[in-house]
């Protein structure tokens, strides 16, 4: 392994260590709020009649990036034993 | 200087290391291209259900670093003080051997069974095992689970905040430190290394003030301090369950992680560099088959260490967490088998604090035992005699951070899980959010009240390495539809199920004793003043011993039976080529 690949290991490492944690905990805790908006603004998408406005129209520019990991998450059955908690 | 060396634990810590070595590289590499035959060009459920949220790639190294952390908890590091009652000796060899056949083992393939099947977890691959009645069987065994886990940590903290003066100030200051950071972080978006740096120095402020301080001291409370101290801790564990994450668990973790980690690397390199600060192993290597009060050798030298050698929880982060973020295949064996060995080097080096104590503390089973053995190890490097008093405040903080964030973890895991199974029905109060957190708190204060934690322990550490064995058993039976060779998880799965059950069997029966009047009851004081209390409570672990090993039993016999099944060809075969 060469110096600059040492260091870059090194550094995901560190990150993994002690950051990475935190750093999807934010990720998870921001989609869940995301998610709960644009299952009200979105929710036609899915098949539940929510009776959307046409200004929703001026929103979806922003909201269009998202909407494929909100589908995927929204449609996913969940289990309980996914939510268990990482450290014991 | 040679017996100097042969002295210390050094050496013994450097043989583990040579024995993980060619555990990752010949044993993990065979099973990994003979058994998995991983391929870098096979898509795992990162790319396949990619939603940037739960799934999503992540560098080998990132998912290194952080499956270790997840996984290097409290386990490895008390559970050998329980062990070291028989010798060192034993608990080295469990845990050397543990690690090299079955520890990776099971983390590695557990990740594996993930990635191949769409990102599933523990419940829907146990489901799709055994069917429903399995899964939900599985759900009920985990709840015991966290309540004995609950009953083992809330003691635990309570007793280090009395048994360690200053511990809880130091606390008290790292909590403090996680509520400001929370605050810079996501109110004010400060930038992420300076409010580091600033969760650093506050953490060592608060270990400073409580070394100083060294305030309240010991039995504060009286007879009922233990008791006193579980309630403040449950009023912690109360919020910390209830408010959103990002205002308490998750910046109070971020904080934690420092001194955890730190304190992990500092016992490591000690007990590496110990031939030359001198430290010198003070116990016996081999006590006895029998020690009294904790049991035979075989089987509670198996699962007194549990997280050390193998745990069963690692089977649930791995599915849950880490398969769904594996990038390609080829990355399971290092951050997979990796991070467990790594772990395995963690509980040699814990279990090295254990053996430059003087024989007195653990025959006596006092728990500071592990604080004074990693400062003997720490302060030679550290500044000698001038820092023992502040590294003693450091390793009861460590004991009590480790502890506390994974109980408010398990807390808040308690009532999730409550709501999902009170979410219908005449229980649904039970699902309440508030209802949920206070009964989850309320039991294992009760079940604490003995005291017993040796004994609750080795119940924990039984129902944990029986999750192990079940964990390793799914692992047969898949690999056995893909019709590969299946006795590198089908023989540990077997070792785990006998030893698992054997110890639950055990501690059943002592409090079976108990319950017929054939032995005094597990109690320390103060409940020891009230016998009849101290009897109830033991015929409840008695009670919940039999459940534990009545479900574990039914798991063991339904998913060994589908293993058999899958190895007569009754199981459709799982294709494993791209």
């Amino acid at each position: 392994m060469r110096w600059e690949e040492f260091k870059g290991a090194l550094r995901d490492f560190l990150f993994g260590l002690f950051y990475f944690d935190l750093y999807w905990d934010t990720k998870r805790e921001a989609a869940k709020l995301r998610d709960a908006v644009n299952l009200l603004l979105l929710g036609e998408f899915l098949g539940i009649p929510l009776m959307t406005t046409p200004l929703l129209l001026r929103l979806l520019p922003y909201l269009l990036p998202e909407l494929e990991g909100w589908k995927k998450r929204q449609l996913r059955e969940r289990d309980i034993t996914e939510d268990v908690p990482e450290t014991v | 200087m040679q017996v100097a060396f042969l002295e210390t634990p050094s050496m013994w810590i450097i043989g583990a290391l040579v024995a993980y070595a060619f555990a990752y590289y010949v044993y993990a590499r065979w099973v990994d291209e003979h058994i998995w035959e991983v391929s870098e060009r096979r898509t795992t459920p990162a790319h396949m259900y990619l939603d940037g949220v739960e799934y999503f790639p992540v560098s080998r190294y990132v998912l290194y670093g952080f499956q270790f952390k997840s996984i290097a908890a409290l386990g490895p590091i008390l559970g050998p003080f329980i062990a070291v009652a028989y010798g060192w000796l034993p608990a080295l060899i469990w845990i050397v051997i543990g690690n090299m056949f079955i520890g990776w083992v099971q983390d590695y393939s557990t990740i594996m069974l993930t990635v191949r099947n769409e990102g599933r977890s523990m419940g829907p691959l146990v489901y799709n095992a055994i069917g429903e009645r399995g899964r939900k069987i599985l759900l009920a065994y985990l709840l015991f689970y966290l309540l004995i886990i609950s009953a083992v940590f809330i003691y635990l903290v309570s007793l280090f905040w009395n048994v360690f003066p200053g511990s809880f100030i130091a606390t008290i200051g790292i909590i403090i430190t996680g509520l400001i950071v929370g605050e810079l972080l996501y109110k004010y978006k400060a930038n992420i290394f300076g409010v580091t740096a600033l969760a650093i120095i506050l953490t060592l402020v608060s270990v400073g003030i409580g070394t100083v301080v060294a305030w309240p001291p010991k039995n504060y409370f009286g007879q009922w301090s233990v008791q006193i101290w579980s309630i403040i801790l449950a009023v912690i564990l109360f919020i910390g369950a209830i408010v959103p994450l990002p205002k308490f668990i998750t910046p109070m973790n971020f904080v934690a992680v420092f001194p955890a980690i730190g304190g992990v690397l500092l016992i490591i390199f000690g007990a590496l560099i110990s031939p030359v600060t001198g430290i010198k192993l003070l116990q016996p290597a081999f006590k006895g088959w029998y020690v009294e009060n904790v049991g035979p050798l075989f089987p509670i030298l198996f699962v007194s260490i549990a997280c050390g050698a193998i745990s069963g929880w690692h089977s649930l982060v791995s599915t849950s967490t880490t398969g769904k973020q594996l990038d390609v295949e080829t990355d399971a064996r290092p951050v997979g088998a990796g991070a467990m060995l790594t772990e395995g080097l963690l509980a040699t080096s814990a279990l090295a604090a254990y053996m430059v104590v003087s024989p007195d503390l653990i025959a006596k089973g006092k728990i500071s035992a592990f604080v004074n053995g990693a400062t003997l190890l720490t302060a030679p490097f550290l500044g000698g005699e001038m820092s023992k008093a502040y590294l003693l405040t450091f390793f009861s903080i460590f004991l009590v951070i480790y502890a506390i964030t994974v109980q408010t973890l398990v807390t808040r895991y308690w009532r999730v899980f409550s709501a999902e199974l009170f979410r219908r029905g005449s229980w649904k109060i039970l699902g309440n959010k508030y209802v949920a957190t206070a009964v989850g708190l309320l039991l294992p204060i009760v079940f604490a009240l003995t005291g017993s934690w040796i004994e609750l322990w080795i119940y924990f550490g039984g129902s944990n390495q029986l999750l192990a064995a079940m964990a390793l058993t799914l692992v047969a039976f898949y690999v056995a539809k893909m019709r590969k060779p299946t006795w590198y998880a089908a023989a540990p799965a077997a070792f785990m199920t006998l030893v698992t059950l054997a110890a639950l069997l055990w501690e059943t029966y002592v409090f079976g004793l108990v319950t017929f009047g054939l032995r005094k009851p597990f109690a320390k004081p103060p409940l020891t003043s009230y016998p009849a209390a101290a009897w109830a409570l033991n015929v409840v672990f008695f009670f919940v011993g039999i459940v534990l090993f009545v479900l574990g039993l039914y798991m063991s016999y339904a998913l060994w039976s589908a293993y058999a099944r899958a190895r007569r060809g009754e199981v459709e075969a799982k294709a494993v080529s791209p």
